[in-house]
Formats: structure tokens, sequence, C-alpha cells
């Protein structure tokens, strides 16, 4: 199992990979790809943020590649923004794909099945983005007939479908969202602009003020309603992490787990890596889940963070006791 | 031609039958011209696909009145993929020749339909063209959407397909490049879907708390009787700027929608606020 990475700061290199930090990946920004297709033609998921998620440049990156290289680690670049028209796939492959395979990296993170069959065509190794959206065997499969050899999987997936699309669609390298940043929405379909004008529309769900228009007409109909709201808005997934999922991950035959946050703080993801690798060493010394669950490390802000599952990428290992399901 | 979109709002337990009848009645007579299709299933849930209850009353009706039925798959999460299939076929078969389309929504059920005797619509899930009313330089420009460019590229071109499905996302939308394509396109009126997901707000009202927000979780089809309005943005001059949360899904109406450089051969009508109105005025669980 290795440990993938978001970089967005040259000086925290060395730090992430002292820290256990197996992969690498990052964004770009390009001035020229905006001159030409406009302020709001994003290249990767993140360009709406601008330099706070995407500060390296196109030359930046492939320096990166070099020295990450010649660490000895994996670097994979992500180029995975909802959509593209044929013009940008064509300057995608002329002017990124090509420079990539000659720096040596590692695999492009895409969204778009057209873009995939380009870096294919290259001889770059593509690697299905959550944005491919892939919910189920039949999409893993035709995914895999097109060449594809790791897929990121939907962070919002259950265990049990993790588990059952890794059975029926073997010899695939599966990676599973595993710490900060979880998603109220799906990345794949989550189609409002990112942007620091804007923010995330999921913010914008949890801020702004709302009516509610029900039927209900019982009292506990409402504050049912009440409750639920506030959680949502207030509580659920303002963090997220797997960690005491990683036996079971690991059992299903997971074969990276990706914290996410470009744009976040880099100590924070440092300490990140540093307690998955940790808690990576007891996994493997524990004899059962039981056994790692009892011995593994929790992150810093325990008991907080687990507070009611709302933190939870994946709530069913902790919280299944019998309720109202 | 009008098509009536009843996907994830209808439910049969809401409403009785001969209400059923009245209300389609009205809505066929507040269209600008007959409508002569009903889109039914669902674009963006499972757990509704696989619950609504009414579907051979929708059959019976469209029998009835000459009118034929798109059949719309949302994407079948792993678990819900096996049960999927069967109530696809389940409802296939008892509709006959009245469902001659299928809306799909992913590629792995766009492959599923290859080799049946369906012609397959991409449905608006396909269509992932940004989309922002909280922006309004942005909203108010014209744009060329995506992946009309890319239709002519090496995957499309292999699919059989009939129609594309194209949401109001912006004040104009340019689609004068399919004119060198044999395909037609659906635009969904008056609403723009801007994001969605397996993890339901509504759904979660009354589980508890530690069974809240998961994905894809079973439910009791809450959103049949509940709805969010945000009104929390800066207020665009020339475009309606609430956005609705309907389900797992959040919209916002575009009526200004202006599509240039070809025709539209389908405008897919979501009634969803003649549907809620009908239902506080003529049901008892108002």
């Amino acid at each position: 199992m290795k440990i993938l990475a978001p970089l967005s700061n040259i000086d925290y290199i060395d730090k992430y990979i002292t820290a256990g930090a197996d992969e690498l990946y990052l964004g770009f920004h390009d001035d020229l790809w905006h001159q030409k297709f406009g302020q709001y033609a994003d290249i990767n998921r993140m360009s709406g943020f601008i330099k706070r998620a995407n500060p390296f440049n196109f030359e930046d990156v492939i320096n990166i590649i070099k020295y990450v290289k010649n660490k000895n680690k994996c670097i994979y670049v992500t180029i995975n923004a909802n959509a593209y028209n044929s013009d940008q796939i064509r300057y995608i492959k002329e002017k990124y794909f090509i420079p990539l395979k000659q720096a040596g990296v590692d695999g492009v993170i895409l969204s778009d099945i057209n873009v995939i069959l380009a870096a294919i065509d290259i001889g770059i190794n593509p690697i299905a983005s959550t944005m491919c959206s892939i919910y189920n065997e039949d999409i893993t499969k035709i995914y895999k007939e097109l060449g594809v050899k790791r897929m990121i999987l939907p962070r919002d997936l259950s265990l049990d479908e993790i588990q059952q699309i890794c059975e029926k669609i073997p010899d695939i390298h599966f990676e599973a969202f595993f710490m900060r940043n979880g998603c109220i929405f799906s990345d794949s379909y989550c189609l409002g602009l990112h942007r620091k004008e804007c923010g995330g529309i999921c913010a914008y769900t949890r801020f702004s003020e709302s009516m509610y228009s029900h039927n209900y007409t019982d009292f506990n109909d409402y504050t049912d309603v009440d409750v639920n709201d506030y959680l949502y808005r207030h509580v659920f997934h303002i963090d997220a992490c797997a960690m005491c999922a990683l036996y079971r991950l690991s059992k299903i035959g997971i074969k990276s787990l990706k914290i996410v946050g470009r744009a976040d703080d880099w100590d924070g993801i440092c300490k990140d890596i540093k307690l998955t690798k940790e808690n990576m060493q007891i996994m493997k010394d524990s004899g059962n889940e039981k056994d790692y669950l009892d011995h593994m490390i929790f992150p810093d802000n325990f008991p907080q963070k687990c507070r009611i599952s709302m933190s939870c990428y994946y709530p069913e290992i902790r919280f299944n006791r019998k309720g109202r399901e | 031609m009008y098509c009536i979109n009843m996907c994830d709002i209808f439910h049969m337990t809401v409403i009785n039958e001969n209400q059923f009848a009245s209300f389609m009645n009205y809505l066929i007579e507040i269209m600008p011209k007959k409508p002569n299709r009903i889109y039914m299933g669902s674009y963006f849930c499972s757990q509704y696909f696989l619950r609504f209850n009414g579907y051979l009353q929708i059959i019976e009706y469209c029998q009835n009145n000459n009118l034929h039925i798109t059949l719309v798959i949302p994407i079948l999460s792993q678990k819900d993929l096996k049960t999927g299939k069967k109530r696809i076929e389940n409802i296939c078969q008892q509709a006959g020749n009245v469902i001659d389309e299928i809306t799909v929504n992913d590629i792995g059920m766009l492959k599923y339909f290859q080799n049946k005797n369906y012609q397959v619509n991409l449905g608006r899930l396909f269509f992932k063209t940004p989309r922002d009313c909280r922006v309004s330089d942005y909203t108010n420009a014209t744009i060329v959407p995506e992946l009309v460019s890319n239709l002519n590229l090496e995957f499309w071109q292999k699919e059989n397909l009939n129609d594309i499905e194209l949401d109001p996302t912006n004040k104009s939308i340019d689609i004068s490049i399919l004119k060198e394509n044999t395909l037609s396109v659906g635009l969904h009126i008056p609403y723009c879907y801007m994001t969605t997901g397996n993890i339901c707000k509504f759904a979660s009202i009354h589980k508890d708390i530690e069974y809240k927000f998961r994905a894809n979780a079973t439910c009791r089809l809450e959103c049949m009787h509940i709805y969010e309005a945000y009104n929390g943005h800066n207020n665009l001059d020339e475009i309606n700027p609430t956005i609705e949360r309907y389900g797992r899904t959040l919209f916002f109406k575009n009526e200004q929608i202006n599509v240039i450089g070809n025709d539209i051969s389908k405008y897919i009508y979501f009634p969803i606020k003649e549907w809620r109105n009908y239902l506080y005025e003529n049901t008892s669980s108002t």
C-alpha cells in the first residue's frame, strides 16, 4: 500500500518523502492556456483557486518530476477539469503530454475519456481521476478495456461497494480517498465553479440562508429537519478521515491511499502522512481488524474529529450500532 | 417537440390515479405545444429509480394518449447495479413499445444498451460544462459545450447515439458545430442542474445521527415531501439566482436560455413547481 500526497510547496518534497509519502501528485497553472481558452477554462479541478492550489507553472512541474524521480519516488500530474473541448484536448496532447513523458512522469490523472485516449496514444500512463465517476464494475470494466490500469474511486462509495468492485475487476491499481477534505457532493458531477470569488457550491450550501418547503406537520418531523440541517451545515465533512478503515482497505486490495488538500497547510499534510505511515506499521503488526482498531493512533484532534461519525469517509467501520438506518 | 420530465419527482403514493390523470392533463394544457413524450425514471438518484411507484400508471397514460416514453437511468452505484438492471428489464417488458428511447447517464449503461433495440440518448450527466448562477460574467456569456465539440472524437464515434441532452447552463449556448453531426439535441428547461452526489441531505432527515449522510443509503423518499431554496448569493440582472435543492441535486432556474447555431429537437420540461403546487392544493398531506 502506498501513500499518495498532494504537493503545492517545493520545500516540502523532502519532508513529505521523509514522513512516508511514496507518491506525490500536483497540478499547475499556465497563463498561455488561459490566454488561449479564457479565464473560465480550467486545466484541473482546482484551477479556479488560481495559484493557491496550483502554484507551479509547467516548467516547474517538469523540474519537480525530474527531482522526485531522482529520489526514486513516483509523481503524478493532475489534468482533471470537468470538461475539455477538442482544441483543448489537442493542446494538452501537444503542449503537456509530450514534455511530461520526456520528463519521466509516472502518470497523469485525467477526467475525460478522450484525453485518456490521447495519453495512451502518446504512451503516457493514464490514471482515471475521481472525476471519471467509477461507481460500479461496468464503468470500471470500460476504463480497463480502454487501457487504464490505475483508477481513483469516488469518495461517496461504501467499503462494501469498493470491495465488490475490486473483486469483480482485478488487476487494477485502485486508489481510495484517505485523509482530509470530504465532499458533500460527487466530485465528478459538481459542476459549479470552484473559484476564489464564489467558493465551492458546497461551502455556499453550508453558509447561505435557506428556506424549506415541506408538508410535515408533526413536531418530531420539524425537529428532525432542523437537526439534520444543523449537522449538514456545521459538522458533516468539515474534515474527513479514513484512518479506522486502513486495515479494511488493505484487505480489500486498495493499492494507494490518497491524501488530498492541494490548497491545505503543508505541515498538516506532513502530519497526516506520518500518522498514516505509523498506522500502516501497526496494521502490519495486527492479527485482525479489531486488533488494529484497538492499537491504531488517532489524529491529533481526537475525539472531536471522530464525533458522531461526521468526519468519517467510511463510518461503517466504527459507527454501526443498530439504529434507524 | 416538447416533452415532460417526470424524473425524480413522480411517486404514485403521494397522489391517486384520478389526480395523476388530471395533473397530466393540466400540464399538457399549459405547455406551449402539445407534448408527445414523457421522461420517466431518474437522472440523479438510484434509490428513487429503484423504488418510485407508478410507472405502470405513466405507461397506461401514455398508451391512452398516444405519447412515447423515454426511460431515464441514473448512475447505479455498485450495490444497486444488479437490482437496477432487473428493474430496467421489468419496466421495459411491461411498457412494450411505449418506451422507445433510453437515456443513460454513464458509460457503463451506455455499453449495456449497445445491442438492445432502443434509441439511446446521452443524458444530462454527460454534459459537464461548468455552470454557476453565482457568477454573472460567466452565466451571461455564450458558451460552446465541450461535449458538443468532442462528439467527433474517437470515443463517441463508436457509439450509436440518438440525442444528447444539454442543460441551460448559460444565457446563450452555441451548438453550431453540431451541423457536422447527425445527432439531435434535447434541452432541459427551465432548470439547470448544478451539482449532485450520492450523499443525500433529505434522505438523512429521519435517520439516527450516526447513520446520517451515508452515500447512497436507502431512504423513505423524503425528497417527495421537502425541498430547500437558497438565496444567499449576489443577485444577477437577468438570470433568476435562486438555487433550489430537489432530492440530491441543486438546480437554478434559467428561462433566458438562447440556443444558437442549430435546432433543438426536444425541449424537456421539468414541471417541479407545477407538481409541488398541485400536491399542495389537491392532496390531504399538504
